[in-house]
């Protein structure tokens, strides 16, 4: 019987097996796939490096040459280039530092305790989960006949398009849109709900929807895909009319990974359709632990990184180690970023929380101005009586680094005054927290640079 | 080809005052499971209460 047995070699799999290591255990590793999974292969690596690569061309049209934009190909070129190097760089050879026996194939659960893979049965003391996810694939009429992108083929495409239509509003889609339109394709996005990301603060979804409009990309909110047809293109008839283009990226989610015959295995699925998992991270089965995106919850590659840690550790120690959820900053890769930490309003109303919240605008900061970029704006919600922060959520230059700050605030349980007291270096866009915090005290924009 | 569409693009607006919505004056308000979108809390409490007294 093999002490730990882990699915998945991805993110989370691949966290469980270095905290397995480091605590004197050589684990079983199955997974298939390229190694890595998606975020080095199809997900944060590859679509960061293109978004940087239509980033720099971007200053250049706006200083130069407005006509100036990325060679297509090479931009993917580029792109797969770097997956190459950082899938070798942090996890090839990672592996071979590290003591593991690795299989290649798929496994499924024959039993409580042991699972089939490539003919073989493996027994398992202890079993950790980490299979992640895949694109969900929505139920529209002709859209299998026309065919589709998903992430995958959008960033290894088979073809240059001109045109192309986004099925989807949330973070894959607002990437994807920028992308894209970077590259000097036409880009139109369609969101069933109101506003782009829902379930984000609503100043950030409307802010970001005025980015993408003014950089040419077609919105269209409220909308519902009816069917997806063949026309000289792919016509996506909505309920407010059609729009036809070369290509259809679906940014409709994703589902976990779950095809493992769990029942066999006693471990049950939550309402996401993941696996369900206690505050430990163990299943329904107390043998079998889970981590990453198969949860079901937010997938985040940080976050599948801790969780595969704190199962291996509470598989292998019983460490009873939890994960401080409020405190798992997310962010989306748009130019300016965006980026989250905590709780939205609604969630503050829901949870029947008394706080009060400050809206701090761009323009305040110095640094922004400097940059030449004052778009964007930061939102700081606090616990009233305890003015502790609990919820910051940002669009702006440097969001997605700003976050990390307001994400160890918030697992501090700091006081907006811990942060007004932490002086912040001059000129940065990292100011913007101090002043969210400050906001709840004074006219921030009645202050000159560096005031407490 | 280039895009090619006649899509309308909906602009959105306090569901209560109809004033069209910015990031300057969005407010958001679950109520009932369903988001609704105002330009201020005051908007927001008017079409709450019309809302539970069974009207719109």
């Amino acid at each position: 019987m093999e002490d730990l047995v882990i699915i998945g070699y991805g993110a989370a799999g691949f966290a469980a097996l270095i905290r397995a290591n480091e605590l004197g255990v050589k684990p079983v590793i199955i997974g298939h796939g390229p190694i890595g999974g998606t975020c080095v292969n199809v997900g944060c690596v590859p679509s960061k490096r293109v978004l940087r690569i239509g980033e720099l061309h971007k200053y250049v049209r706006d200083l130069v040459d407005k006509n100036h934009y990325p060679n297509y190909e090479e931009a993917f070129s580029n792109e797969r280039r770097l997956v190459t190097e950082l899938r070798k760089l942090k996890y090839e050879d990672v592996l071979s530092a590290y003591d593991a026996k690795v299989i290649e194939g798929r496994a499924y659960f024959i039993s409580l305790n042991r699972v089939k893979v490539n003919g073989m049965i493996i027994e398992g003391r202890r079993i950790i989960i980490a299979t992640g996810s895949s694109p969900n694939i929505p139920d529209i009429k002709g859209l299998r006949e026309v065919g589709y992108w998903t992430n995958v083929e959008a960033l290894n495409p088979d073809r240059k398009i001109e045109s192309l239509v986004i099925i989807g509003g949330r973070a894959l889609a607002l990437e994807f849109a920028q992308m894209y339109r970077r590259l000097g394709v036409d880009v139109a996005v369609i969101q069933r709900s109101p506003v782009l990301i829902p379930n984000w603060e609503p100043e950030l979804s409307l802010e970001i929807q005025r980015v993408l409009e003014d950089e040419g990309v077609l919105v269209m909110t409220n909308t519902r895909v009816k069917e997806v047809r063949r026309g000289l293109g792919k016509v996506v008839v909505t309920d407010r009319g059609e729009v036809e283009a070369d290509e259809v990226l679906l940014a409709t989610g994703r589902r976990p990974n779950v095809d493992l015959n769990l029942e066999a295995a006693g471990v049950k699925l939550n309402d996401k359709g993941g696996i369900a998992v206690d505050d430990e991270l163990r299943t329904s089965n107390p043998n079998i632990f889970a981590a990453g995106d198969v949860l079901g919850g937010p997938m985040l590659e940080a976050l599948a990184g801790k969780q595969g840690a704190v199962a291996a550790e509470n598989a292998i120690l019983n460490a009873h180690r939890r994960i401080d959820i409020l405190s798992v900053p997310q962010a989306i890769f748009t130019q300016p970023s965006l980026a989250r930490v905590g709780l939205t309003l609604i969630e503050t109303r829901n949870k029947g929380i008394d706080v009060d919240y400050r809206v701090v605008k761009a323009t305040n900061v110095a640094k922004a101005h400097i940059l030449g970029d004052t778009r964007g704006l930061a939102k700081m919600i606090i616990e009233k009586p305890s003015k502790r922060v609990i919820g910051f959520h940002m669009i702006g230059e440097y969001a997605a680094e700003i976050i990390n700050e307001a994400a160890l605030a918030v697992r501090l349980r700091a006081t907006i005054d811990d942060i007004i007291d932490t002086v912040h270096v001059f000129p940065t866009m990292a100011e913007i927290i101090k002043l969210a915090a400050q906001s709840f005290y004074r006219d921030v924009s009645k202050m000159s640079c560096c005031v407490d | 080809m280039r895009l090619r569409g006649g899509a309308t693009r909906p602009v959105l607006r306090c569901e209560n005052c109809g004033m069209p919505l910015t990031p300057d004056n969005v407010y958001v308000r679950e109520i009932m499971g369903i988001k609704h979108y105002f330009c201020c809390e005051h908007c927001a409490n008017a079409f709450e209460e019309r809302l539970r007294r069974g009207g719109r």
